[in-house]
Protein backbone atom coordinates (compact mmCIF):
# COMPACT_ATOMS: atom_id res chain seq x y z
CA UNK A 1 0.00 0.00 0.00
CA UNK A 2 2.58 2.49 1.21
CA UNK A 3 6.28 2.07 0.90
CA UNK A 4 8.82 4.61 2.10
CA UNK A 5 12.45 4.20 1.12
CA UNK A 6 15.45 6.08 2.51
CA UNK A 7 13.50 9.24 3.11
CA UNK A 8 15.42 12.35 4.13
CA UNK A 9 13.51 15.51 5.04
CA UNK A 10 14.93 18.88 6.01
CA UNK A 11 13.60 22.11 7.48
CA UNK A 12 16.04 24.53 5.93
CA UNK A 13 19.41 23.14 6.99
CA UNK A 14 18.06 21.11 9.86
CA UNK A 15 17.47 17.48 9.04
CA UNK A 16 14.27 16.09 10.58
CA UNK A 17 14.16 12.60 9.03
CA UNK A 18 17.16 10.38 8.35
CA UNK A 19 16.97 7.49 5.90
CA UNK A 20 13.51 6.48 7.00
CA UNK A 21 12.28 3.28 5.39
CA UNK A 22 9.20 1.24 6.18
CA UNK A 23 6.16 -0.36 4.59
CA UNK A 24 2.49 -0.34 5.36
CA UNK A 25 0.75 -3.40 3.91
CA UNK A 26 -2.75 -3.21 2.47
CA UNK A 27 -5.64 -3.18 4.99
CA UNK A 28 -3.30 -3.23 7.99
CA UNK A 29 -3.16 -0.87 10.91
CA UNK A 30 0.38 0.32 11.44
CA UNK A 31 1.48 2.67 14.17
CA UNK A 32 4.47 4.94 14.55
CA UNK A 33 5.47 5.82 18.05
CA UNK A 34 8.06 8.28 19.20
CA UNK A 35 8.56 11.07 21.69
CA UNK A 36 7.95 14.77 21.11
CA UNK A 37 10.00 16.12 18.28
CA UNK A 38 10.96 12.67 16.96
CA UNK A 39 9.64 13.58 13.51
CA UNK A 40 6.30 11.76 13.42
CA UNK A 41 4.29 14.67 12.07
CA UNK A 42 7.09 15.46 9.67
CA UNK A 43 6.89 11.91 8.34
CA UNK A 44 3.13 12.11 7.75
CA UNK A 45 3.50 15.48 6.07
CA UNK A 46 6.18 14.07 3.82
CA UNK A 47 3.88 11.17 2.86
CA UNK A 48 1.02 13.51 1.97
CA UNK A 49 3.51 15.82 0.24
CA UNK A 50 2.79 18.86 2.37
CA UNK A 51 6.55 18.73 2.79
CA UNK A 52 9.01 18.18 0.00
CA UNK A 53 11.51 15.42 0.74
CA UNK A 54 15.17 16.05 -0.04
CA UNK A 55 15.79 12.47 -1.12
CA UNK A 56 14.27 9.02 -0.99
CA UNK A 57 11.17 7.58 -2.54
CA UNK A 58 7.56 7.19 -1.49
CA UNK A 59 5.23 4.79 -3.30
CA UNK A 60 1.51 4.60 -2.78
CA UNK A 61 -0.18 1.61 -4.40
CA UNK A 62 2.73 1.32 -6.75
CA UNK A 63 2.67 5.00 -7.79
CA UNK A 64 5.78 7.00 -7.01
CA UNK A 65 4.43 10.11 -5.30
CA UNK A 66 7.67 11.85 -4.43
CA UNK A 67 7.57 15.27 -6.05
CA UNK A 68 3.85 15.30 -6.79
CA UNK A 69 1.67 18.18 -5.62
CA UNK A 70 -0.19 17.38 -2.40
CA UNK A 71 -3.59 17.29 -4.08
CA UNK A 72 -2.41 14.52 -6.41
CA UNK A 73 -1.56 12.39 -3.39
CA UNK A 74 -5.10 12.96 -2.08
CA UNK A 75 -6.37 11.86 -5.49
CA UNK A 76 -4.63 8.54 -4.94
CA UNK A 77 -6.88 7.99 -1.94
CA UNK A 78 -4.71 9.25 0.89
CA UNK A 79 -6.48 11.19 3.64
CA UNK A 80 -4.26 12.90 6.19
CA UNK A 81 -5.94 13.92 9.46
CA UNK A 82 -3.36 16.38 10.74
CA UNK A 83 -2.18 17.02 14.27
CA UNK A 84 -4.23 19.75 15.92
CA UNK A 85 -7.28 19.07 13.72
CA UNK A 86 -6.67 21.95 11.30
CA UNK A 87 -10.35 22.36 10.50
CA UNK A 88 -11.77 25.18 8.42
CA UNK A 89 -12.75 27.34 11.38
CA UNK A 90 -15.32 29.60 9.72
CA UNK A 91 -17.18 26.76 8.08
CA UNK A 92 -19.97 24.68 9.54
CA UNK A 93 -19.59 21.01 10.38
CA UNK A 94 -21.48 20.16 7.21
CA UNK A 95 -19.27 22.38 5.06
CA UNK A 96 -16.12 20.88 6.53
CA UNK A 97 -17.40 17.43 5.63
CA UNK A 98 -18.47 18.56 2.21
CA UNK A 99 -15.08 20.04 1.44
CA UNK A 100 -13.58 16.68 2.37
CA UNK A 101 -15.34 15.22 -0.65
CA UNK A 102 -14.61 17.64 -3.47
CA UNK A 103 -12.63 15.11 -5.48
CA UNK A 104 -14.82 13.57 -8.21
CA UNK A 105 -14.87 10.00 -6.88
CA UNK A 106 -15.68 11.11 -3.35
CA UNK A 107 -18.22 13.61 -4.58
CA UNK A 108 -20.18 10.95 -6.41
CA UNK A 109 -20.69 9.12 -3.11
CA UNK A 110 -21.01 12.17 -0.89
CA UNK A 111 -24.47 11.39 0.53
CA UNK A 112 -23.59 7.79 1.23
CA UNK A 113 -20.32 8.68 2.96
CA UNK A 114 -22.06 11.38 4.98
CA UNK A 115 -24.42 8.77 6.38
CA UNK A 116 -21.51 6.53 7.29
CA UNK A 117 -19.71 9.38 9.03
CA UNK A 118 -22.83 10.35 10.98
CA UNK A 119 -23.19 6.69 11.97
CA UNK A 120 -19.67 6.67 13.36
CA UNK A 121 -20.01 10.09 14.98
CA UNK A 122 -23.68 10.82 15.71
CA UNK A 123 -22.71 14.08 17.39
CA UNK A 124 -21.58 15.46 14.02
CA UNK A 125 -25.02 14.79 12.62
CA UNK A 126 -26.59 16.68 15.49
CA UNK A 127 -24.29 19.64 15.03
CA UNK A 128 -24.30 19.90 11.25
CA UNK A 129 -24.80 23.64 11.10
CA UNK A 130 -22.53 24.58 13.99
CA UNK A 131 -19.34 26.45 13.17
CA UNK A 132 -16.21 24.34 13.46
CA UNK A 133 -14.46 26.88 15.67
CA UNK A 134 -17.20 26.61 18.29
CA UNK A 135 -16.98 22.80 18.64
CA UNK A 136 -15.42 21.22 21.72
CA UNK A 137 -11.99 19.68 21.32
CA UNK A 138 -13.44 16.17 21.12
CA UNK A 139 -16.02 17.17 18.55
CA UNK A 140 -13.34 18.89 16.53
CA UNK A 141 -11.29 15.71 16.50
CA UNK A 142 -14.28 13.70 15.34
CA UNK A 143 -14.92 16.24 12.64
CA UNK A 144 -11.28 16.09 11.54
CA UNK A 145 -11.50 12.30 11.22
CA UNK A 146 -14.93 12.52 9.59
CA UNK A 147 -13.62 15.05 7.09
CA UNK A 148 -10.79 12.67 6.25
CA UNK A 149 -13.22 9.80 5.74
CA UNK A 150 -15.30 11.89 3.34
CA UNK A 151 -12.49 11.43 0.83
CA UNK A 152 -13.26 7.69 0.89
CA UNK A 153 -9.58 7.04 1.50
CA UNK A 154 -7.71 3.83 0.87
CA UNK A 155 -4.97 5.00 3.22
CA UNK A 156 -5.77 7.06 6.31
CA UNK A 157 -2.96 8.95 8.05
CA UNK A 158 -3.89 9.87 11.61
CA UNK A 159 -1.67 12.27 13.56
CA UNK A 160 -2.28 12.01 17.32
CA UNK A 161 -6.07 11.72 17.14
CA UNK A 162 -6.37 11.24 20.92
CA UNK A 163 -4.36 14.33 21.82
CA UNK A 164 -6.01 16.37 24.56
CA UNK A 165 -9.11 14.21 24.86
CA UNK A 166 -10.73 12.89 28.04
CA UNK A 167 -10.18 9.12 28.66
CA UNK A 168 -13.77 8.27 27.69
CA UNK A 169 -13.34 9.98 24.35
CA UNK A 170 -9.93 8.43 23.82
CA UNK A 171 -11.52 4.99 24.06
CA UNK A 172 -14.24 6.02 21.66
CA UNK A 173 -11.75 7.37 19.13
CA UNK A 174 -9.68 4.18 19.29
CA UNK A 175 -12.82 2.09 18.80
CA UNK A 176 -13.67 4.13 15.74
CA UNK A 177 -10.16 3.74 14.33
CA UNK A 178 -10.43 -0.03 14.75
CA UNK A 179 -13.82 0.04 13.05
CA UNK A 180 -12.49 2.11 10.15
CA UNK A 181 -9.62 -0.31 9.69
CA UNK A 182 -11.96 -3.29 9.77
CA UNK A 183 -13.84 -1.74 6.83
CA UNK A 184 -10.74 -2.25 4.74
CA UNK A 185 -9.08 1.14 5.05
CA UNK A 186 -5.34 0.95 5.65
CA UNK A 187 -4.41 3.07 8.66
CA UNK A 188 -1.10 4.67 9.58
CA UNK A 189 -1.50 5.92 13.13
CA UNK A 190 0.83 8.26 14.96
CA UNK A 191 0.18 8.26 18.70
CA UNK A 192 1.54 9.30 22.07
CA UNK A 193 -0.84 6.82 23.61
CA UNK A 194 1.66 4.04 23.03
CA UNK A 195 -0.07 1.35 25.03
CA UNK A 196 -3.37 1.55 23.21
CA UNK A 197 -1.98 2.02 19.76
CA UNK A 198 0.40 -0.93 20.06
CA UNK A 199 -2.39 -3.13 21.42
CA UNK A 200 -4.43 -2.35 18.36
CA UNK A 201 -1.73 -2.24 15.70
CA UNK A 202 -0.69 -5.05 13.38
CA UNK A 203 2.75 -3.53 13.21
CA UNK A 204 4.65 -0.73 14.86
CA UNK A 205 7.72 1.38 14.17
CA UNK A 206 9.65 3.42 16.66
CA UNK A 207 10.91 6.79 15.49
CA UNK A 208 13.68 8.39 17.53
CA UNK A 209 15.43 11.61 16.57
CA UNK A 210 14.28 11.27 13.00
CA UNK A 211 15.39 7.66 12.58
CA UNK A 212 13.48 4.41 12.70
CA UNK A 213 15.14 2.51 15.51
CA UNK A 214 12.86 -0.45 16.03
CA UNK A 215 10.03 -2.32 14.44
CA UNK A 216 7.87 -5.33 15.09
CA UNK A 217 4.34 -6.48 15.63
CA UNK A 218 2.31 -4.56 18.16
CA UNK A 219 2.56 -7.40 20.66
CA UNK A 220 6.35 -7.72 20.27
CA UNK A 221 6.88 -4.04 20.89
CA UNK A 222 4.57 -4.03 23.90
CA UNK A 223 6.77 -6.49 25.72
CA UNK A 224 10.06 -4.98 24.57
CA UNK A 225 12.16 -3.72 27.52
CA UNK A 226 13.24 -0.51 25.82
CA UNK A 227 9.68 0.36 24.86
CA UNK A 228 8.49 -0.46 28.36
CA UNK A 229 10.92 1.91 30.02
CA UNK A 230 11.05 4.67 27.41
CA UNK A 231 7.42 4.86 26.30
CA UNK A 232 5.21 2.99 28.71
CA UNK A 233 6.78 4.25 31.91
CA UNK A 234 6.90 0.76 33.36
CA UNK B 1 -29.06 71.40 11.04
CA UNK B 2 -31.37 70.76 8.14
CA UNK B 3 -32.63 67.21 8.41
CA UNK B 4 -33.31 66.75 4.73
CA UNK B 5 -29.73 67.72 3.84
CA UNK B 6 -28.51 65.21 6.36
CA UNK B 7 -30.70 62.43 4.96
CA UNK B 8 -29.68 63.41 1.45
CA UNK B 9 -26.03 63.20 2.41
CA UNK B 10 -26.34 59.83 4.10
CA UNK B 11 -28.38 58.43 1.22
CA UNK B 12 -25.87 59.38 -1.43
CA UNK B 13 -23.10 58.17 0.87
CA UNK B 14 -24.70 54.76 1.20
CA UNK B 15 -25.34 54.48 -2.53
CA UNK B 16 -21.80 55.49 -3.41
CA UNK B 17 -20.60 53.18 -0.65
CA UNK B 18 -22.23 50.21 -2.34
CA UNK B 19 -20.02 50.86 -5.34
CA UNK B 20 -16.95 51.26 -3.11
CA UNK B 21 -17.90 47.95 -1.58
CA UNK B 22 -18.01 46.25 -4.96
CA UNK B 23 -14.65 47.79 -5.89
CA UNK B 24 -13.11 46.42 -2.71
CA UNK B 25 -14.83 43.03 -2.90
CA UNK B 26 -12.34 41.73 -5.45
CA UNK B 27 -9.38 43.06 -3.51
CA UNK B 28 -10.54 41.48 -0.27
CA UNK B 29 -11.26 38.16 -1.99
CA UNK B 30 -7.77 38.11 -3.51
CA UNK B 31 -6.23 39.08 -0.19
CA UNK B 32 -8.14 36.35 1.63
CA UNK B 33 -6.80 33.61 -0.61
CA UNK B 34 -3.40 34.89 -1.75
CA UNK B 35 -2.45 37.08 1.23
CA UNK B 36 -1.35 39.84 -1.12
CA UNK B 37 -2.77 43.27 -1.87
CA UNK B 38 -3.36 43.63 -5.57
CA UNK B 39 -1.92 47.04 -6.38
CA UNK B 40 -3.20 46.84 -9.97
CA UNK B 41 -6.76 46.77 -8.67
CA UNK B 42 -7.59 50.35 -9.63
CA UNK B 43 -6.15 49.73 -13.08
CA UNK B 44 -8.51 46.78 -13.53
CA UNK B 45 -11.30 49.22 -12.69
CA UNK B 46 -9.89 51.58 -15.30
CA UNK B 47 -10.04 48.82 -17.94
CA UNK B 48 -13.69 48.22 -17.06
CA UNK B 49 -14.34 51.94 -17.51
CA UNK B 50 -12.55 52.20 -20.85
CA UNK B 51 -14.41 49.13 -22.09
CA UNK B 52 -17.72 50.87 -21.40
CA UNK B 53 -16.42 54.05 -22.91
CA UNK B 54 -15.28 52.43 -26.15
CA UNK B 55 -18.39 50.31 -26.55
CA UNK B 56 -20.54 53.37 -25.97
CA UNK B 57 -18.74 55.81 -28.25
CA UNK B 58 -17.86 53.37 -31.05
CA UNK B 59 -20.87 51.07 -31.04
CA UNK B 60 -23.50 52.95 -29.08
CA UNK B 61 -23.73 50.19 -26.47
CA UNK B 62 -25.43 51.28 -23.27
CA UNK B 63 -22.84 51.43 -20.46
CA UNK B 64 -24.90 49.07 -18.33
CA UNK B 65 -25.01 46.51 -21.11
CA UNK B 66 -21.25 46.64 -21.55
CA UNK B 67 -20.91 44.78 -18.25
CA UNK B 68 -21.36 41.57 -20.25
CA UNK B 69 -18.08 42.39 -21.99
CA UNK B 70 -16.06 43.93 -19.16
CA UNK B 71 -16.71 41.13 -16.68
CA UNK B 72 -15.53 38.21 -18.88
CA UNK B 73 -12.64 40.31 -20.21
CA UNK B 74 -11.36 41.17 -16.75
CA UNK B 75 -11.88 37.57 -15.66
CA UNK B 76 -9.58 36.40 -18.46
CA UNK B 77 -7.05 39.14 -17.72
CA UNK B 78 -7.06 38.20 -14.04
CA UNK B 79 -6.58 34.53 -14.84
CA UNK B 80 -3.71 35.28 -17.19
CA UNK B 81 -1.97 37.54 -14.68
CA UNK B 82 -2.16 34.96 -11.91
CA UNK B 83 -1.14 32.11 -14.18
CA UNK B 84 1.72 33.75 -16.06
CA UNK B 85 2.98 36.57 -13.84
CA UNK B 86 2.22 35.74 -10.22
CA UNK B 87 2.31 31.94 -10.16
CA UNK B 88 5.95 31.78 -11.30
CA UNK B 89 6.85 33.93 -8.28
CA UNK B 90 4.94 31.61 -5.95
CA UNK B 91 6.62 28.56 -7.52
CA UNK B 92 10.01 30.19 -7.04
CA UNK B 93 9.07 30.59 -3.36
CA UNK B 94 9.60 34.33 -3.64
CA UNK B 95 8.30 36.28 -0.63
CA UNK B 96 4.81 37.81 -0.85
CA UNK B 97 6.30 41.29 -1.26
CA UNK B 98 7.59 40.27 -4.69
CA UNK B 99 4.08 39.43 -5.79
CA UNK B 100 2.82 42.78 -4.53
CA UNK B 101 5.62 44.54 -6.43
CA UNK B 102 4.61 42.57 -9.50
CA UNK B 103 1.01 43.82 -9.22
CA UNK B 104 2.33 47.36 -8.80
CA UNK B 105 4.35 46.88 -12.00
CA UNK B 106 1.32 45.53 -13.83
CA UNK B 107 -0.60 48.61 -12.70
CA UNK B 108 2.10 50.91 -14.07
CA UNK B 109 2.14 49.12 -17.40
CA UNK B 110 -1.65 49.32 -17.68
CA UNK B 111 -1.69 53.02 -16.79
CA UNK B 112 0.93 53.83 -19.39
CA UNK B 113 -0.74 51.68 -22.00
CA UNK B 114 -3.94 53.65 -21.38
CA UNK B 115 -1.99 56.88 -21.69
CA UNK B 116 -0.64 55.74 -25.03
CA UNK B 117 -3.98 54.57 -26.38
CA UNK B 118 -6.39 57.10 -24.93
CA UNK B 119 -4.25 60.22 -24.25
CA UNK B 120 -4.32 61.78 -20.78
CA UNK B 121 -7.75 63.31 -21.41
CA UNK B 122 -10.80 62.76 -19.25
CA UNK B 123 -13.72 60.98 -20.90
CA UNK B 124 -17.31 60.55 -19.85
CA UNK B 125 -20.27 58.85 -21.42
CA UNK B 126 -23.32 61.02 -21.79
CA UNK B 127 -26.53 59.01 -21.87
CA UNK B 128 -30.11 60.13 -21.73
CA UNK B 129 -30.23 59.15 -18.08
CA UNK B 130 -26.86 60.51 -17.01
CA UNK B 131 -28.37 63.38 -15.11
CA UNK B 132 -31.69 61.77 -14.25
CA UNK B 133 -32.67 61.79 -10.61
CA UNK B 134 -35.23 60.03 -8.51
CA UNK B 135 -36.78 62.04 -5.72
CA UNK B 136 -38.79 61.24 -2.66
CA UNK B 137 -39.90 64.42 -0.95
CA UNK B 138 -36.91 66.72 -0.66
CA UNK B 139 -34.40 63.91 -1.16
CA UNK B 140 -33.19 63.34 -4.67
CA UNK B 141 -30.64 60.83 -5.80
CA UNK B 142 -28.90 60.28 -9.10
CA UNK B 143 -30.75 57.55 -10.94
CA UNK B 144 -27.62 55.84 -12.34
CA UNK B 145 -26.14 55.84 -8.84
CA UNK B 146 -29.26 54.16 -7.52
CA UNK B 147 -29.10 51.54 -10.26
CA UNK B 148 -25.41 51.03 -9.53
CA UNK B 149 -26.23 50.40 -5.92
CA UNK B 150 -28.90 47.85 -6.77
CA UNK B 151 -26.69 46.08 -9.30
CA UNK B 152 -23.87 46.00 -6.74
CA UNK B 153 -26.23 44.20 -4.42
CA UNK B 154 -27.21 41.79 -7.15
CA UNK B 155 -23.57 41.03 -7.96
CA UNK B 156 -22.76 40.57 -4.29
CA UNK B 157 -25.69 38.17 -4.04
CA UNK B 158 -24.37 36.13 -6.95
CA UNK B 159 -20.91 36.10 -5.38
CA UNK B 160 -22.46 34.97 -2.11
CA UNK B 161 -24.15 32.02 -3.78
CA UNK B 162 -20.96 31.13 -5.62
CA UNK B 163 -18.71 31.33 -2.56
CA UNK B 164 -21.10 29.68 -0.12
CA UNK B 165 -22.92 27.09 -2.18
CA UNK B 166 -20.66 25.71 -4.89
CA UNK B 167 -17.75 23.32 -4.41
CA UNK B 168 -15.40 25.76 -6.11
CA UNK B 169 -16.60 28.54 -3.82
CA UNK B 170 -16.15 26.32 -0.76
CA UNK B 171 -12.66 25.47 -2.00
CA UNK B 172 -11.86 29.18 -2.23
CA UNK B 173 -12.94 29.63 1.38
CA UNK B 174 -11.02 26.53 2.40
CA UNK B 175 -7.79 27.87 0.89
CA UNK B 176 -8.36 31.21 2.64
CA UNK B 177 -8.97 29.55 6.01
CA UNK B 178 -6.31 26.84 6.06
CA UNK B 179 -4.21 26.36 2.97
CA UNK B 180 -2.48 23.13 4.06
CA UNK B 181 -5.75 21.48 5.02
CA UNK B 182 -7.17 22.56 1.68
CA UNK B 183 -4.28 20.74 -0.03
CA UNK B 184 -5.03 17.62 1.99
CA UNK B 185 -8.63 17.68 0.77
CA UNK B 186 -7.29 17.27 -2.75
CA UNK B 187 -7.89 20.89 -3.70
CA UNK B 188 -5.62 22.15 -6.45
CA UNK B 189 -4.36 25.34 -4.81
CA UNK B 190 -2.92 26.78 -8.02
CA UNK B 191 -6.24 26.39 -9.78
CA UNK B 192 -8.15 28.02 -6.92
CA UNK B 193 -5.74 30.96 -6.87
CA UNK B 194 -6.13 31.44 -10.61
CA UNK B 195 -9.92 31.38 -10.35
CA UNK B 196 -9.86 33.71 -7.36
CA UNK B 197 -7.70 36.26 -9.13
CA UNK B 198 -9.99 36.03 -12.15
CA UNK B 199 -13.12 36.51 -10.06
CA UNK B 200 -11.52 39.37 -8.13
CA UNK B 201 -10.60 41.14 -11.37
CA UNK B 202 -14.04 40.47 -12.86
CA UNK B 203 -15.73 42.03 -9.82
CA UNK B 204 -13.74 45.24 -10.05
CA UNK B 205 -14.25 45.23 -13.84
CA UNK B 206 -17.99 45.22 -13.19
CA UNK B 207 -17.50 48.08 -10.74
CA UNK B 208 -15.60 50.05 -13.39
CA UNK B 209 -18.42 49.65 -15.84
CA UNK B 210 -20.95 50.72 -13.22
CA UNK B 211 -18.82 53.72 -12.33
CA UNK B 212 -18.64 54.97 -15.92
CA UNK B 213 -22.12 56.56 -16.13
CA UNK B 214 -21.50 58.67 -13.01
CA UNK B 215 -17.79 59.43 -13.26
CA UNK B 216 -15.08 60.06 -15.81
CA UNK B 217 -12.14 57.96 -16.86
CA UNK B 218 -8.50 58.92 -17.37
CA UNK B 219 -5.30 56.86 -17.40
CA UNK B 220 -4.18 57.66 -13.86
CA UNK B 221 -7.54 56.94 -12.27
CA UNK B 222 -6.30 53.56 -11.05
CA UNK B 223 -4.19 54.72 -8.12
CA UNK B 224 -7.08 56.69 -6.68
CA UNK B 225 -9.27 53.63 -6.60
CA UNK B 226 -6.57 51.18 -5.56
CA UNK B 227 -6.20 53.40 -2.51
CA UNK B 228 -9.93 53.54 -1.87
CA UNK B 229 -10.24 49.79 -2.29
CA UNK B 230 -7.37 49.33 0.14
CA UNK B 231 -8.99 51.60 2.73
CA UNK B 232 -12.28 49.75 2.38
CA UNK B 233 -10.55 46.37 2.58
CA UNK B 234 -8.82 47.33 5.81
CA UNK B 235 -11.99 48.93 7.23
CA UNK B 236 -13.84 45.72 6.56
CA UNK B 237 -11.23 43.45 8.09
CA UNK B 238 -8.98 42.16 5.28
CA UNK B 239 -10.53 39.17 3.60
CA UNK B 240 -14.16 39.45 4.60
CA UNK B 241 -16.62 40.08 1.77
CA UNK B 242 -19.27 41.28 4.18
CA UNK B 243 -16.63 43.56 5.67
CA UNK B 244 -15.92 45.05 2.24
CA UNK B 245 -19.56 46.06 1.91
CA UNK B 246 -19.73 47.51 5.42
CA UNK B 247 -16.39 49.25 4.87
CA UNK B 248 -17.54 50.57 1.50
CA UNK B 249 -20.72 52.07 2.90
CA UNK B 250 -18.78 53.52 5.84
CA UNK B 251 -16.31 55.20 3.53
CA UNK B 252 -19.08 56.45 1.24
CA UNK B 253 -21.03 58.01 4.09
CA UNK B 254 -17.95 59.53 5.71
CA UNK B 255 -16.84 61.07 2.43
CA UNK B 256 -20.24 62.54 1.69
CA UNK B 257 -20.60 63.90 5.20
CA UNK B 258 -17.19 65.46 4.89
CA UNK B 259 -18.06 67.00 1.54
CA UNK B 260 -21.37 68.41 2.84
CA UNK B 261 -20.43 69.59 6.29
CA UNK B 262 -16.71 70.28 6.20
CA UNK B 263 -15.35 70.90 2.75
CA UNK B 264 -15.32 69.20 -0.61
CA UNK B 265 -11.53 69.34 -0.60
CA UNK B 266 -11.29 67.46 2.69
CA UNK B 267 -13.54 64.56 1.78
CA UNK B 268 -10.74 62.22 0.80
CA UNK B 269 -8.68 63.18 3.84
CA UNK B 270 -11.61 62.23 6.05
CA UNK B 271 -11.52 58.75 4.57
CA UNK B 272 -7.97 58.43 5.89
CA UNK B 273 -8.98 59.69 9.31
CA UNK B 274 -11.55 56.90 9.59
CA UNK B 275 -8.98 54.46 8.25
CA UNK B 276 -6.50 55.40 10.96
CA UNK B 277 -9.14 55.38 13.68
CA UNK B 278 -10.28 51.90 12.73
CA UNK B 279 -6.69 50.67 12.64
CA UNK B 280 -6.14 52.03 16.14
CA UNK B 281 -9.39 51.01 17.79
CA UNK B 282 -10.54 48.00 15.78
CA UNK B 283 -7.46 46.58 14.08
CA UNK B 284 -9.39 43.49 12.99
CA UNK B 285 -11.76 45.71 11.02
CA UNK B 286 -15.38 46.70 11.43
CA UNK B 287 -16.66 43.21 10.78
CA UNK B 288 -13.67 41.05 11.67
CA UNK B 289 -13.73 37.40 10.74
CA UNK B 290 -16.92 36.44 8.96
CA UNK B 291 -18.12 33.43 7.06
CA UNK B 292 -18.63 35.36 3.86
N1 LIG C 1 8.23 24.12 10.30
C1 LIG C 1 9.35 23.70 10.92
N2 LIG C 1 10.49 24.40 10.80
C2 LIG C 1 11.62 23.98 11.42
N3 LIG C 1 11.69 22.89 12.17
C3 LIG C 1 10.58 22.15 12.33
C4 LIG C 1 9.35 22.53 11.71
N4 LIG C 1 8.42 21.63 12.04
C5 LIG C 1 9.03 20.72 12.83
N5 LIG C 1 10.33 21.03 13.00
C6 LIG C 1 11.31 20.28 13.78
O1 LIG C 1 11.37 18.97 13.26
C7 LIG C 1 11.46 18.02 14.32
C8 LIG C 1 10.34 17.01 14.22
O2 LIG C 1 9.09 17.66 14.42
P1 LIG C 1 7.71 16.91 14.33
O3 LIG C 1 6.65 17.94 14.43
O4 LIG C 1 7.72 16.06 13.17
O5 LIG C 1 7.75 16.05 15.66
P2 LIG C 1 6.66 15.05 16.23
O6 LIG C 1 7.30 13.74 16.36
O7 LIG C 1 5.42 15.16 15.46
O8 LIG C 1 6.44 15.67 17.69
P3 LIG C 1 5.10 15.79 18.57
O9 LIG C 1 4.88 14.47 19.20
O10 LIG C 1 5.45 16.82 19.60
O11 LIG C 1 4.02 16.20 17.65
C9 LIG C 1 11.43 18.83 15.61
O12 LIG C 1 12.76 18.97 16.05
C10 LIG C 1 10.87 20.15 15.21
O13 LIG C 1 11.38 21.19 16.00
MG1 LIG D 1 3.55 15.77 15.83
Amino acid sequence: MLSVKCLNVFYGDAQALWDVSFEVPEKKLVTIIGSNGAGKSTLLKAISNLLVSRSGEIQIQGHVTTGLAAHHVAELGVAHVPEGRQLFPLMTVMENLRIGSVLPEAKAKREETLREVFDLFPVLGERQSQMANTLSGGEQQMLAIGRGLMLRPKLLLLDEPSLGLAPMLVSQIFEVIKEINSRGITVLLVEQNVQRSLEMADEGFVLENGRITMSGSGQELLVNEHIKTAYLGL
Amino acid sequence: MDLSIFIQTVTSGVLLGGLYGLIALGMTLIFGVMRIINLAHGEFLMIGMYVSYILFTKFGVDPYVSIVVSVPLLFVIGIAIQRFLLMPLIKAKAPGENQILMTAGIGLVLTNAALLIFSPNYFTVLTTYSNATASIGKISVSLPLLWDFLICFGITGILYLFIMKTDTGCSIRAVAQNIDSARLMGINIDRIMIITFGVGAALVGAAGTLLMPIFYVFPAIGELFTLKAFIVTVLGGMGSALGALVGGVTLGVVEQMGATYISMALKDALGFVIFVLVLIFRPSGLVGKSRF
